[in-house]
C-alpha cells in the first residue's frame, strides 16, 4: 500500500489516516464511527 | 489503485476513521491484532476491539462492499440487528455482483430471524440466496431449505 495523497485532481480531500491506534480510537468515541486499519509493508 | 479512487475515499471517510499502521515499524500492534501477512484491512470498534478482517487487494467495486459487510458483521455480532439488516442489505441491493454478496445475503438472513425470531424472514432470504446465487457456497449452506 503506497501511502497518502492530501487531495486529489479535483481539489477534494482523499483519506487522512490517522497515525496511532490511540489517536484513531480517540476520534472514534467522539464521532462514533468505527475504526478501519489497513496493515501494510513496505517492500 | 484503491484507496485514490474517490468512490473509496469518500466511503471510507464517511464511514470509518481510517488507520495505517506499517507492520515493519509497528510490530507489537501487529502481533496485538494477530496480522501476520499485508495487505490486512481489520474493521474495529471505538474500543479498538476487532470484528471483521480481509486479506489482500481488492478493486474498488469489491473493496468497498467488503467495507460494507464489515460493519453488518460487527452490528450483527454486536445484537444491534436493524443496523446489521441494513447494511448487509445494502450490500446486496448496491453490490449485487460482489463476490461477498451471497455471504452477505445469509448473514441478513440470520439478522432478521435474531431480531424477531422470525423463522419465515430467515427462510425467504435464503431462498432469495439460492436463487440469486445458486453456484455460490453460501447456497451450499442453505441447500437443506425447501422451495
Amino acid at each position: 500500500m503506497t501511502a497518502i495523497f492530501a487531495d486529489t485532481k479535483e481539489g477534494k480531500p482523499a483519506i487522512v489516516w490517522e497515525k496511532t491506534v490511540e489517536d484513531a480510537i480517540a476520534r472514534a468515541k467522539t464521532s462514533g464511527k468505527p475504526v478501519l486499519v489497513d496493515f501494510y509493508m513496505i517492500a | 489503485m484503491t484507496y485514490p479512487d474517490a468512490t473509496v475515499a469518500d466511503y471510507i471517510s464517511k464511514n470509518f476513521i481510517p488507520l495505517q499502521i506499517n507492520v515493519q515499524t509497528n510490530s507489537e500492534i501487529a502481533g496485538k491484532y494477530r496480522v501476520f501477512w499485508t495487505p490486512t484491512i481489520l474493521v474495529l470498534d471505538s474500543n479498538g476491539t476487532g470484528y471483521y478482517r480481509f486479506n489482500g487487494f481488492l478493486p474498488p467495486d469489491e473493496f468497498i462492499p467488503q467495507l460494507e459487510f464489515g460493519l453488518g458483521m460487527m452490528a450483527l455480532e454486536k445484537q444491534d440487528y436493524k443496523t446489521a439488516s441494513a447494511h448487509l442489505k445494502s450490500v446486496v441491493e448496491k453490490y449485487s455482483k460482489s463476490n461477498i454478496a451471497p455471504e452477505a445475503q445469509y448473514w441478513f438472513g440470520v439478522s432478521e430471524y435474531k431480531a424477531a425470531h422470525n423463522v419465515e424472514a430467515l427462510l425467504n432470504a435464503w431462498k432469495k440466496l439460492r436463487k440469486e446465487y445458486p453456484n455460490s457456497i453460501w447456497a451450499l449452506k442453505v441447500s437443506f431449505v425447501k422451495d
